[in-house]
């Protein structure tokens, strides 16, 4: 018996930060997660899959096209024709959709979010218990009111949390592994953690991660994990990959560079051996520049021309979207020493570096600067991965490449 | 921090050169431009802080070999003396060769980068023009104005103008701006956001179409009902409009039906047609009996005319076959003597066959000989076939094998011949070094070339510049004024040329002036006297006078009146003066005379009133003529001042130039010389360069030669010590080349010997092969013939031979059997024949029996065609009479048959004659087609109703009409195209749900379009912190001007404005502040008149000298708080005078006590300058063309 266990697909949920410009792979990737989830049903069939199971976040919350479950019931309709059996339940993210609640799915069996309840597949052999989340903010351990395990059948746990709490994730429905070993489950079958991970393997508890890296935290290989189970046993578990582009982070170490197109030369090596590593995937990369080096002033100062010439070059190199050249280096020169060389110029770099010492000055002279930029900007600019020109991060940001821009204009850089 | 000592060990064109700077005060460097000056001061900063991986100082000492000096002494007195090289490991290293640790220069440069170096204490002519234009792009904006000078930047003015531009791209707050990309990113993104709510599909609306689609289904399956419903009575309708006649037409059948029926005897349905058939059949039958009989008695009668001899037609078969047989015969018979010629020619041809190999052979023999065992003859012709190739194999194989080893003997003598190799290690590597250097004769012959050139320019220059007998070097230490002297001479020229010219003129047109009002006097005095006053009263009294009397004499109406009553005392005086009394009576004269007096009157009021103008006009010449005097005399006063100043002017002009030797021609014509000579100074020391060059290249050109000539002498060859480089290394490459010939040559034979060692030993086994299968042949040969029964020592080819002609006399042998076969078959077949013809005509034709054969077998034939043919007539007549005998008894049968019939059917319908019968039939038959024509009328209103009942049918139309039919589908005509109507709108209402539906179907419009938004977020996000780092930058910047304004401006002020008035030479006494047209604080330059002005109304000399000012102040101030470091002033006295020159170094002077001053020149006249301006004390100079005599 073959199990696809799968979670987070967040179906039109689209990717963040990728800025079009001339020659990027846009068309490829403005429906990657629906294409992932299409690549995932291809391969369950053609694996002659007996069971999918989906452990929530099929959907984003607050998203209301009602075509994107059209989409999800059209695949599932897919497998079902195909003999798949396809079990699902609703994460934080799919608790409150209005999809969830209103779309009707071709022979699936959803969890209801009353009371955990069990599937039971009579001809697999197989039991599988789950509950779906009611409300987004799940606080409750869920899985310690799951029922014990079925004698004689093989029994999987459907579930969404965060176990005891993992990185950059809400704490929903915390349990710990104990408590999921207790039920003598064979197999757990986790979702709302991003990034695969293995938790045990007695009993199996996994997290297969989200179906396609969405934004530049999401790196590496997506996918769905496939469970062999031979005579009530499991078999093996593997990692399968099916996402459309894969998000990296390349992160350069300018220490030795002397100038930016050092740096660009080895920024391009890193992007090299990010596309070798995708597997034939657009590689979606934010390249990271640090380390502490003399170039770092003409870096910041030059910043919109590398990014330009980084993304030039990224042509040449293969199928690749340069999402972000992010300057993050220190400068390896003591400026101090300006004040007596260049007084005039040291007034300048001293008077930047008293405004990084108190960000409350920087915000309280300069804030109302931007206060216009900042009612222009829409909502959702200003959110969470936004920026907000009048915050202090945003402020103490723009000084630095301020700084960078006054000292290349003041000669102090960017000569040969 | 000061440079104690630069040594220019091995840098640019210098090598070991060393410049002593220890002395206190200004030094002034006097070096040829590029060449040396500029290299010396890229030394001073290379010195400092490294040289760099690309410089350009290697054009005669190459990378490795580059090496700066310096001694270096701090404010508080520790020193540091130092090598550097340009070398990644240990570049610095102390006098002792130890290396030097980078850190310990940090001391003597606290801080300082090479860029802050060049751009805070390195000052050129190019810099302060910079600085200049920059103040007066910004019109004296103070700010920008001492901010960047004392940041000893150039172009912080348009820097700042470049961010603001640079902002406003990305941003504008403005409502409704669309253009900065930020902006126009944000309307994408709203655009985006809409485009994505368009697209979306909620939930609710997803299923409330699904209701209204199931609504708009069941109402639209109602009304296709109530159409069909409607539809179907209509057609009822129509149904029965069109069956109307038909249904009528039944109605009346159906009524004779009734009548029919009571009467008749229903008889079997084909009983009539039955009846009519046999009737007919009975007279057919009648008729064919007769006709028949008539016949066969007409045939007897033809038969009974024929006779035929039978015996001879009994025989026709064997006469037949007989005549088939005649032409085999006659064939046979002609073709057998040649037959049996063959087989004995064949036979004959065997036997001689056999007989070349086995003489006396008989011909009975023959047969047995020719069969030979078929394995032995296989074998003995393979090996016949091989023998060939083995005799061919062993002399092939011996042929190679001379030949091998002849050529191993050839190779092995070549390489004795050419004896054992020379050393030619030396060789190689003097030319290869020779290489390097690249073609060193064909570069001293372009430099030469060049330097030819750059002679020949020169010495044009001298010549057009009247120097000729000037040397180069003596021209570049010419101590020829500054070109703004020379200018400032040639305005002062210019300036008194055009004043002096401007008196003369004035003083020419005043003289013409004062002529001019003198002769208008003249004239105006010459003119006649005027009248007096009193002459004009007198004249208008008598006119007066005259008057009266005349409106007297008219009033009073009469000349009754004496004219001297009516006349007062005054009246009479009046015409008294008129002096005509007589004529005071008569009214004519009266009239005339009054006219006469208002005229005179007139004219002398004309001419006195002339005349007083004329008075004032005099008046006013006699005073201009007065005044034109006084101004002559002013201007020829001025004029002769002018003319002074003009001679005292010459005399300094020629005073500047006599340490020339140049007599100089006018300052505005030596302008242009001194451009001219600028050039002139220029090529000479690219002259100097070249001609260096040129002493390099003739170093390292005998250096190679002497190398080469060594290398030679080593191996060997003698070559003339006075011959060129050229030949040398001609004669060295030659004798490598021979080196490299020989070796190879050698190489080859070596190689050569080894193959052909090879090849021998190869070709002597194939040798001992082939021999070895030879052997074998030949025993395999004597075991063939043997089997052959053939005698030894028979050669393959007589073998071959022998086997071929036994084959032939084989083949003759069968040919001569065949023909000995066929004259058998032959003999026995003619016999055959001729007794078979005898035994024929025996029996038939016994007349024939001694005739010919074939002679006999055509008669019989003839003879036996006779009687066939009446035979055949005669059958033919007895087949045509049993035919009609065949055909009588059937017409009687059938005759027989048809009375029979009759009978049957007068029983079977009971009638009691044939009469009856027909009458019955023919009542029977009415019957039946009224039935049938009934049941075809149901059958087609079945057809045309689908199948329907006539009777329902006949039922359904009831009494109705046809009036009433059409009434009623019009009616249904009507409730059909209302219920039509109904159903399409609702199908319309129904696809546009459809369509609307099948959009819901997982489309990814919306997820698309908010993919292009955040794609937007992500570009508002990038522009947003771009625009706000430029707009912070400028942000930043201007308040630090402010501040550092704020700070600064009083100190930078006390200290600039007395050096700037000092650098104008007093045109300015001072510099003040004024809000300008932006209320921006701007300078004002003010002169010792206290006149203010604009710094848009000063020169460029001046804008570059206000820069200075502000330089040197910011760098005082900064040098009063930090360890000072050297200055260093390329040539910045391009644009100054020698006032301006001398003032400037006054003041680097002044600030010398501060830092130390560096001041590199290619004037000479600087250096002088510098004499005269700088006590001895504080000034030392240096100069660094020590490569031109006289240069110092």
């Amino acid at each position: 018996m073959k199990i696809l266990h799968a979670a987070d697909l967040h179906i039109d949920s689209p990717l963040r930060g990728l800025e079009q410009y001339d020659g990027a792979p846009w068309q490829q990737l403005r429906q990657a997660p629906r294409d992932a989830l299409s690549n995932l049903v291809n391969e369950a069939i053609d694996e002659e899959v007996d069971l999918a199971l989906f452990a929530g976040d099929i959907y984003d919350g607050n998203w209301k096209d009602f075509n994107t479950g059209l989409f999800f019931s059209s695949e599932i309709a897919r497998l079902t024709e195909a003999g798949v059996a396809v079990v699902l339940l609703a994460g934080n993210h799919d608790a409150e959709s209005k999809i969830t609640k209103r779309l009707t799915l071709p022979n699936a069996f959803r969890f209801g979010h009353d009371r955990p309840e069990t599937c039971r597949l009579e001809d697999l052999g197989v039991a599988v218990h789950g509950q779906s989340y009611s409300q987004p903010d799940v606080r409750d351990n869920l899985a310690r009111h799951y029922p014990d395990a079925e004698p004689g059948v093989f029994n999987i746990g459907l579930l969404h949390t965060a176990l005891t709490g993992r990185d950059g994730h809400e704490p929903y429905a915390p349990c710990t592994l104990e408590d999921l070993a207790n039920k003598g489950y064979d197999y757990w079958a986790l979702g709302h953690v991003h990034h695969r991970e293995v938790v045990s393997e007695n009993p199996w508890v996994v997290f297969p991660g989200n179906l396609q890296g969405r934004h530049a935290k999401e790196t590496g290989p997506k996918g769905y994990t496939l469970v062999t189970v031979e005579d009530g046993e499991v078999r093996s578990v593997e990692e399968r990959h099916v996402d459309v582009a894969r998000w990296a982070r390349c992160e350069v170490d300018a220490s030795g560079a002397g100038t930016p197109a050092d740096v660009l030369d080895l920024a391009q090596a890193e992007l090299g051996k990010a596309v070798a590593e995708a597997e034939g995937r657009i590689v979606a990369a934010r390249v990271v520049i640090v380390g502490t080096t003399d170039a770092h002033d003409a870096l910041l100062s030059d910043h919109e021309e590398l990014e330009a010439e980084l993304r030039s070059r990224s042509f040449e190199i293969g199928d690749l979207w340069v999402e972000k050249f992010q300057i993050a280096t220190k400068r390896a020169r003591d400026l101090s020493g300006l004040r007596e060389s260049v007084p005039a110029i040291g007034a300048v770099v001293d008077a930047i570096g008293a405004l990084r010492d108190q960000p409350d000055e920087l915000v309280a002279r300069y804030g109302a600067t931007f206060e216009s930029l900042r009612e222009r900007l829409p909502l959702a600019a200003r959110g969470a991965d936004g920026i907000d020109p009048t915050s202090e991060t945003a402020l103490k940001n723009a000084l630095e490449a301020a700084e960078a821009r006054l000292l290349s204009i003041m000669g102090e850089v960017g000569r040969e | 921090m000061r440079i104690q000592r630069l040594d220019l060990t091995a840098y640019g064109p210098f090598t070991g050169r060393s410049l002593d700077l220890s002395a206190p005060g200004v030094h002034v460097i006097l070096g040829v431009n590029e060449a040396g000056k500029s290299r010396a001061l890229g030394a001073i900063i290379d010195g400092l802080f490294g040289i760099p991986e690309q410089t350009s100082a290697n054009f005669v000492h190459t990378y490795d070999a580059l090496e700066i000096g310096m001694a270096l002494r701090s404010s508080d007195g520790r020193s540091l003396e130092f090598r550097r090289r340009k070398r990644r490991k240990d570049p610095l290293v102390d006098p002792g060769g130890s290396a030097v640790a980078e850190a310990a220069l940090d001391a003597f440069r606290p801080s300082v980068t090479r860029e802050a170096f060049e751009q805070m204490f390195g000052i050129d002519h190019t810099r302060l023009e910079a600085g200049g234009r920059d103040i007066l792009e910004g019109r004296g904006e103070v700010g920008a104005l001492m901010f960047g000078a004392s940041a000893g930047i150039t172009d912080l003015r348009a820097a700042l103008t470049k961010l603001d531009t640079e902002a406003a791209t990305l941003f504008s707050g403005r409502k409704g701006a669309a253009k900065p990309g930020l902006n126009a990113a944000i309307t994408r993104y709203g655009a985006a956001v809409t485009a994505t709510s368009a697209a979306s599909v909620g939930p609710e609306a997803h299923y409330r179409l699904v209701r209204e689609i199931t609504k708009l289904k069941a109402t639209e399956r109602e009304l296709r009902q109530q159409v069909e419903d409607a539809s179907r009575s209509h057609a009822e309708a129509t149904l029965l409009l069109a069956l109307l006649s038909t249904l009528r037409r039944r109605r009346e059948l159906v009524t004779a039906l009734s009548e029919l029926m009571p009467g008749a005897v229903r008889l079997r349905d084909d009983l009539p047609d039955d009846l009519a058939s046999a009737l007919s059949r009975r007279d057919e039958a009648r008729d064919a009996v007769d006709e028949i009989e008539r016949r066969i008695e007409g045939v007897n009668a033809r038969m009974a005319e024929i006779e035929v001899d039978e015996t001879l037609v009994g025989q026709e078969n064997r006469i037949s076959e007989l005549t088939a047989g005649r032409d085999y015969y006659r064939n046979a018979k002609g073709d057998r003597p040649g037959l049996a010629s063959e087989e004995a020619s064949q036979r004959q041809r065997a036997v001689e066959l056999l007989s070349r190999l086995r003489p006396g052979v008989q011909a009975e023999e023959a047969v047995e000989l020719t069969v030979l065992p078929t394995l032995a003859v296989t074998n003995a012709e393979e090996l016949a076939d091989a023998a060939n190739t083995m005799s061919k194999g062993v002399e092939s194989a011996q042929a190679a094998l001379d030949e091998s080893q002849s050529e191993l003997g050839e190779v092995l003598r070549a390489l004795a011949e050419a004896g054992e190799e020379k050393d030619s290690a030396t060789l190689k590597s003097s030319v290869a070094a020779c290489n390097k250097d690249g073609d060193l004769v064909a570069q001293r012959r372009q430099v030469a070339n060049e330097a030819r050139l750059l002679e020949t320019e020169v010495a044009e220059a001298t010549s057009s510049l009247d120097l000729v007998g000037r040397q180069p070097d003596e021209i570049l230490t010419l101590a020829v004024p500054g070109i703004e002297t020379v200018e400032g001479f040639a305005g002062r020229y210019d300036e008194l040329g055009e004043s002096t010219r401007s008196l003369e003129n004035d003083l020419k047109a005043q003289r013409a002036k004062r002529e001019q009002r003198a002769v208008d006097l003249a004239a105006l005095r010459a003119s006649a006297d005027a009248p007096s006053e009193d002459q004009l009263i007198d004249a208008r009294n008598a006119r007066e006078g005259l008057w009266k009397r005349i409106r007297r004499l008219v009033t009073d109406e009469g000349a009754n009146v004496p004219m001297a009553d009516g006349l007062d005392e005054a009246d009479t005086e009046e015409v008294e003066q008129i002096g005509n009394p007589g004529e005071v009576g008569d009214p004519n004269q009266l009239a005339g005379s009054y006219e006469g007096a208002v005229a005179d009157a007139d004219q002398l009021a004309d001419r006195l009133r002339h005349e007083a103008d004329a008075v004032a006009r005099r008046a006013q010449l006699e005073a201009e003529i007065t005044h034109s005097e006084e101004v002559i005399g002013r201007l020829s006063e001025e004029l002769n001042g002018r003319q002074s100043e003009q001679a005292e002017l010459e005399r300094e002009w020629g005073d500047l130039w006599v340490t020339t030797g140049i007599d100089p021609r006018v300052p505005a014509q030596m302008a242009l010389w001194h451009a001219r000579f600028g050039a002139l100074v220029t090529q000479c020391a690219s002259l100097g360069a070249l001609r260096d060059r040129l002493a390099a290249l003739d170093h390292d050109i005998e250096a190679n030669r002497q190398h080469l000539l060594k290398a030679l002498a080593g191996i060997g060859v003698a070559v003339d010590s006075d011959a060129p480089l050229a030949l040398v290394r001609e004669r060295a490459e030659q004798e490598l080349e021979n080196f490299a010939v020989l070796e190879e040559q050698r190489r080859q034979l070596e190689k050569d010997r080894k193959r052909l060692l090879s090849l021998v030993e190869r070709r002597g086994a194939a040798l001992t092969n082939a021999q070895t299968k030879k052997d074998e042949w030949e025993e395999a040969w004597s075991g063939a013939l043997e089997a052959l029964s053939l005698p030894k020592g028979t050669s393959p080819r007589s073998v071959k031979q022998f086997l071929v002609q036994t084959q032939e006399a084989r083949q003759a042998l069968k040919l001569a059997e065949a023909a000995a076969t066929r004259v058998g078959q032959m003999d026995d077949s003619m016999a055959s024949f001729q007794h078979e013809l005898a035994d024929v005509l025996s029996l038939v034709a016994p007349d024939l029996e001694d005739a010919e054969t074939l002679s006999a077998l055509s008669a019989l034939s003839a003879r036996l065609a006779v009687q066939t043919k009446a035979m055949t007539k005669r059958s033919t007549h007895q087949l045509e009479r049993d035919g009609y005998s065949a055909e009588l008894s059937e017409a009687r049968l059938a005759l027989t048959a048809a009375e029979g019939k009759l009978g049957d059917l007068v029983v079977e319908a009971q009638a009691a004659d044939e009469p009856e019968l027909r009458a019955r039939a023919e009542q029977f038959e009415s019957l039946r087609r009224t039935e049938g024509e009934l049941a075809a009328l149901d059958a087609d209103l079945r057809t045309s109703s689908q199948d329907r009942s006539p009777v329902e049918l006949d039922e359904g139309l009831g009494e109705a009409d046809e009036s009433a039919l059409k009434a009623q589908i019009s009616h249904f005509d009507e409730v059909q195209r209302e219920l039509i109507g109904q159903r399409e709108g609702t199908y319309t209402l129904l696809t546009e749900k459809r369509h609307e539906f099948a959009l819901m179907d997982g489309s990814a419009a919306a997820a698309v379009a908010f993919a292009e938004a955040q794609a937007e977020l992500a570009e508002i996000g990038t522009l947003t912190e771009r625009y706000m780092a430029t707009h912070l930058a400028s942000q930043l910047l201007r308040r630090q001007m402010e501040v550092f304004m704020a700070e600064q401006q009083a100190p930078l002020m006390d200290r600039a404005c007395p050096w700037f008035s000092q650098l104008t030479c007093g045109f300015f006494a001072t510099l003040e502040t004024d809000l300008g047209d932006k209320d921006e604080t701007v300078l004002i330059g003010v002169r010792p008149n206290r006149e203010r002005v604009g710094v848009e109304g000063f020169t460029g000399g001046t804008t570059d000298q206000l820069y200075l000012a502000f330089r040197l102040a910011g760098i005082s101030l900064a040098a009063e708080h930090n360890e000072p470091m050297p200055l260093v002033f390329d040539d910045i006295f391009e644009k100054f005078d020698e006032a301006r020159t001398a003032a400037a170094l006054g003041i680097l002077a002044e600030l010398s006590e501060q830092s130390q001053v560096l001041v590199f020149t290619h004037h000479r006249h600087v250096a002088e300058a510098a004499k005269g301006v700088i006590m001895p004390g504080l000034l030392t100079s240096h100069e660094l063309v020590p490569r031109y005599p006289g240069a110092g």
